[in-house]
């Protein structure tokens, strides 16, 4: 894990200079911690944006740390409670050039390395505890140790149809992505799932100044990962001027997937303008989904359906060179009574009070 | 008797945010705002930025809302019998 972060060190340090000799024009930085009795998630991201040749280009670093209490359930012989810990590090490097007044040429690459979710880790602990020593058995040389990492590239343009008043996007990404593979054992041994995925994703976006106090932004997605359906996600966005100090921001958005994942979920923020500096603001969102098991005779890994609340307060600041803001709100999620085929993930998928932390920071030069 | 399916079938839960975008997208051709009447949507907390300091966004929540991630890519472990 060490030599995973000196080398993202390491690409940093070789980038920061570049980026200094270019012209930093602004620099992002933030944390963000979500907490229950059993499991802490955490990330930092720091994001620098400067002009080179041509380009606008956007590098952004993130490290995350994803710990929990693994407890198997209490009829799993094989299991024992244990704490893990893993780490996950990403770049990504964005650009945007303008190929004339009203269109831009956009472009990104990135990868990462570690696990990208805590459910990818409890899951792979699971596999370990079951399957990391099956002498004897056909098949047992297919497990392996994960070493979940990926990489991502997109392309994309930008179009101005409306100067000054709206925008469409679409852009096109492709993602592979080493996972950690599911195993399950029958008569004729052990077998494994796939060691890796690849994804093309579209999305296609446009944004809109409606009237002098609407602003929207609407989002189409469509994606397809390695012998699953596509999945298809909409949403839209509606930020709306109430009055001189007052804002109103609501976010409704859908996403499915065949044959019966679907999930839909809203946001609305209100926020308030103390002064000049500082804003205030309440947010409230649910979430709800079908969950991922389609029938009730296999041994099955996939979430059941599951739904979630936050209310939230955030404070904002800024002045001529600094921004910041402050969020802290719980969220309760609850799933839905799982059925026996996944009995063996009762404490992967059991209803939780979690608390988001977050403290985010820009600067301009 | 023979029933026809429909040609797309949009499950109900997308109904709503697909309207709601097409009406979106439908209204976007009815006006234009010139820029020196702006003030509103251009200020703090009305526009969609990327800025960690300015959105309402929150990155971690997608490990929780699955449904809600923007984009596809590998999801939890792939496993053998997920479905």
């Amino acid at each position: 894990m060490r030599l995973k972060s000196h080398i993202f060190c390491s690409i940093a340090a070789a980038v920061a200079p570049i980026l200094a000799q270019a012209g930093i024009e602004r620099t992002d930085g933030s944390f963000e911690l979500i907490d229950s009795s059993d499991v802490s998630l955490f990330q930092m991201s720091s994001i620098i944006a400067a002009p080179i040749a041509d380009w606008e280009l956007d590098v952004s670093l993130s490290a995350s740390d994803f710990t929990f209490d693994y407890k198997p359930v209490d009829f799993d012989f094989n299991g024992s409670d244990i704490t893990r810990d893993e780490q996950n590090y990403a770049l990504q490097l964005n650009g945007r050039k303008l190929l004339n007044e009203q269109t831009t040429l956009l472009l990104g690459a990135g990868t990462y390395d570690g696990f990208s979710n805590y459910r990818s880790a409890w899951l792979d602990e699971y596999y370990r505890q079951q399957f990391n020593d099956l002498t004897g058995v056909p098949g047992a040389e297919l497990y392996q140790t994960a070493s979940p990492k990926g990489i991502n590239g997109n392309i994309g343009l930008r179009w101005m149809y409306r100067p000054s008043n709206a925008f469409a996007q679409l852009t096109v990404s492709q993602l592979q992505d080493d996972v950690a593979p599911g195993y399950e054992i029958d008569f004729d041994g052990l077998q494994r799932g796939q060691l890796a995925l690849a994804t093309t994703a579209i999305s296609l976006s446009t944004e809109n100044i409606l009237t002098k106090r609407i602003r929207s932004l609407v989002s189409l997605r469509a994606s397809q990962t390695s012998q699953r359906s596509w999945r298809y996600g909409s949403e839209i966005a509606f930020n709306v001027a109430l009055a001189e100090r007052w804002i109103a921001r609501l976010q409704v958005g859908g996403t499915t997937e065949g044959p019966t994942f679907d999930a839909y979920y809203g946001n609305l923020a209100v926020e308030f303008a103390i002064n000049e500096r500082i804003s205030m603001y309440l947010d409230g969102r649910y979430y709800d989904d079908t969950g991922e098991i389609e029938n009730s005779f296999l041994f099955s890994s996939a979430a059941p359906g599951t739904s979630s609340r936050k209310f939230g307060l955030g404070i904002k600041w800024t002045n001529e060179t600094w921004s910041g803001r402050f969020y802290v709100a719980p969220i309760s999620s609850h799933f839905e009574a799982p059925g026996g085929n996944v009995d063996a993930f009762q404490n992967l998928y059991k209803d939780r009070d979690w608390t988001v932390f977050q403290l985010a920071f820009s600067r301009t030069y | 008797m023979n029933q026809r399916k429909p040609f797309i079938t949009v499950p109900l839960r997308l109904r709503l945010p697909l309207c709601l975008s097409i009406a979106a997208i439908a209204l976007s051709g009815c006006t234009s705002v010139p820029v020196y009447q702006q003030q509103y949507v251009s200020k703090d907390g009305m526009t969609f930025s990327d800025n960690p300091a300015e959105t309402d966004r929150v990155n971690l929540i997608s490990q929780i809302e699955p449904g809600s991630a923007v984009s596809g890519g590998a999801q939890a472990a792939g496993c053998t019998a997920c479905r």
